[in-house]
């Protein structure tokens, strides 16, 4: 079995990742004085938000003062969908993205030229500290689309000079020949999908370091473990790193492993303000203790957030990592404070599908998510129980009504989904009442 | 003329057709007649049964999802082509016959898409029809 040692690292921008913490801290305040300025002046929404709160941008005189700015949540995306947080009239965006939001709408986002290029910058330190140089060959297996994840490692991979492949995801069977034809170097993909990769390389008699040359790994855009990592970088040859991001702040580049020590997720700390809290009280949690990832990106022209609550629980450490950077790193997200999913890379609200249930059928039944991992693969299931309402005699309008709702749920939720229709009281016999998902995955 | 059929959504799961009709018998509700359609996941049970009320009662107070409605109960004459003139007779003239199956002494119950234009092509085959009250004294 190879496992790829590296031997030559780089740092992408040096001066930033490896600055002292002084120099950033100064960075930050700076660039954090001038985002709230610019959200206050150029974004309604924003001014009424510190008007109402009482704060103008001239209070904000050290980075303590963030707390005085109130939070962003989903839901002020949705309430302003699409534009309404946005500084920049559209025809000043170049791209648009969206994401998941958790009803009916997607949550929006939009870049002016100048953020792209900043964004492509985060995501070449990112590939650059996964160990990717000019030399790879990088086979993007993320879904190109509103998906920020693929073009943003697109466009980062291809700064640094990597060959992209860019074959989105799906198709393994076209997956794998590009990587044995190509002899592709790196894969960027959700960890499941390369954990399915895994699985069918070895299936088909495929040999590491004969038909499959990978060397890294990049996985990210859902939770993954220890135990995963360590079964993909044998299985597959690579050494494998985390990343961490969302379209609310940019999407991938937030943070990444470095592929030297992989001991935490380096944030790139000049152009994102993070604090880490505690959910319910919204006090900062001290050093070492887990908190909610409260960020607040410092570059941003067209959308400017301040203090985007990522519900996404996490630790964070400033001390320096011996790959010679000293930006903050911060473990694997090891929770949620609210109830989304993330099922093969997608964000998934109950409350998504709730709406589905509830526009099919006029009144929300009772309803169960229901998560398995088959092999590798995450599936979603949706037990929805059968009211005197819905109910017919006729087994064809049964089974239409399953296909019906398989049909609306795959498209709001942009992932296939079973849909199996379950006598009332099955989900209070086997859940008791209030709970909606029943997440079947081994994590731990 | 038509009789009450009651369907039931079932889980395709075991025992739950046992359930059923274990809160029937406890009822004293007898059952006459029975099928059942299913796929992988869930089934739909038809049923006939003597007293109609009490059944659904039963079965609701069961927190079944029960659902009331009018099949054509027939005598079809207990010999070859007994069957055949029926359905015949209901091709003939372009009524669709979504199910049909037996309940007991060879009375067949006839889900149709039509009800009462079922009973019209029935009467014109001579075929003898049950009412709900003759059903409920089998």
């Amino acid at each position: 079995m190879q496992v790829s040692i590296t031997t030559d690292h780089t740092i992408w921008a040096p001066e930033w990742e490896c600055a002292d913490r002084a120099t950033i801290r100064r960075q930050q305040l700076a660039r954090l004085r001038e985002t709230v300025a610019y959200a206050y002046a150029k974004v309604p929404y924003y001014r009424a938000r510190l008007d109402a709160a009482g704060v103008k941008p001239s209070d904000i005189r050290s980075l303590d003062d963030i707390r005085l700015i109130p939070f962003t949540t989903k839901q002020d995306f949705h309430d302003t969908y699409p534009f309404g947080l946005f500084a920049v009239p559209p025809r000043e965006l170049v791209r648009i993205h969206s994401s998941s939001g958790t009803t009916g709408k997607p949550t929006v986002v939009g870049y002016t030229r100048k953020d792209l290029d900043t964004w492509v910058e985060l995501v070449a330190r990112m590939v650059t500290q996964a160990g990717v140089t000019d030399r790879d060959i990088a086979q993007i297996s993320f879904g190109y689309g509103m998906f920020t994840g693929g073009f943003g490692l697109h466009y980062g991979l291809e700064r640094v000079g990597a060959t992209v492949v860019p074959v989105s995801s799906g198709n393994t069977d076209r997956q794998l020949m590009f990587m044995v034809d190509f002899q592709s170097t790196a894969l960027i993909s959700t960890p499941s999908y390369a954990a399915y990769l895994a699985e069918q390389v070895k299936n088909r008699g495929l040999k590491i370091g004969e038909d499959i040359h990978l060397k890294w790994g990049l996985f990210g855009a859902e939770p993954w473990t220890e135990g995963m990592r360590a079964r993909i970088q044998t299985e597959l040859g690579v050494s494998a790193t985390d990343n961490y991001g969302m379209s609310e702040l940019c999407g991938p580049g937030f943070s990444g492993e470095c592929e030297v020590v992989k001991d935490g997720m380096h944030i790139a700390e000049d152009l994102f303000l993070w604090e880490l809290l505690d959910p319910r009280t919204g006090e900062p949690v001290g050093e070492g203790e887990t908190g909610e990832l409260v960020a607040t990106p410092l570059w941003k022209e067209a959308l400017p957030v301040l203090r985007y609550r990522t519900r996404d629980l996490t630790t964070i450490t400033t001390q320096p990592c011996r790959c010679g950077r000293t930006s903050a790193r911060m473990t694997r997200i090891t929770g949620r404070t609210d109830d989304m999913l993330i099922i093969r890379g997608v964000n998934v609200f109950p409350t998504q599908i709730e709406h589905v249930l509830m526009e099919t059928e006029g009144t929300s039944p009772h309803y169960l998510i229901v998560v398995t991992r088959e092999g590798v693969l995450d599936t979603l299931e949706v037990w929805v129980e059968v009211s005197e309402r819905m109910f017919s005699e006729r087994m064809i309008k049964m089974t239409e009504l399953q296909a019906q709702l398989m049909k609306k749920l795959h498209s709001a939720l942009g992932l296939s989904v079973k849909v199996k229709l379950v006598e009332p009281q099955t989900l209070e016999r086997s859940q008791g009442k209030a709970k909606r998902v029943l997440d079947k995955r081994e994590m731990g | 003329m038509a009789v009450t059929q009651l369907s039931v959504f079932l889980d395709n799961t075991s025992g739950r057709l046992a359930e059923v009709t274990r809160i029937l018998g406890e009822h004293k509700v007898n059952i006459r007649g029975f099928s059942v359609a299913d796929t992988a996941d869930f089934g739909i049970l038809r049923l006939i049964v003597n007293n109609e009320e009490a059944a659904v009662k039963a079965l609701r107070d069961a927190k079944f999802t029960v659902h009331e409605g009018p099949v054509i109960l027939a005598k079809v004459p207990d010999v070859p082509g007994g069957l055949a003139r029926a359905l015949a007779g209901f091709a003939q003239r372009g009524l669709n016959v979504e199910y049909a199956y037996a309940i007991v002494r060879s009375i067949i119950a006839f889900g149709v898409e039509d009800v009462a234009a079922g009973e019209k092509i029935l009467n014109e085959e001579k075929i003898p029809l049950l009412s709900q009250q003759e059903l409920a004294e089998l």
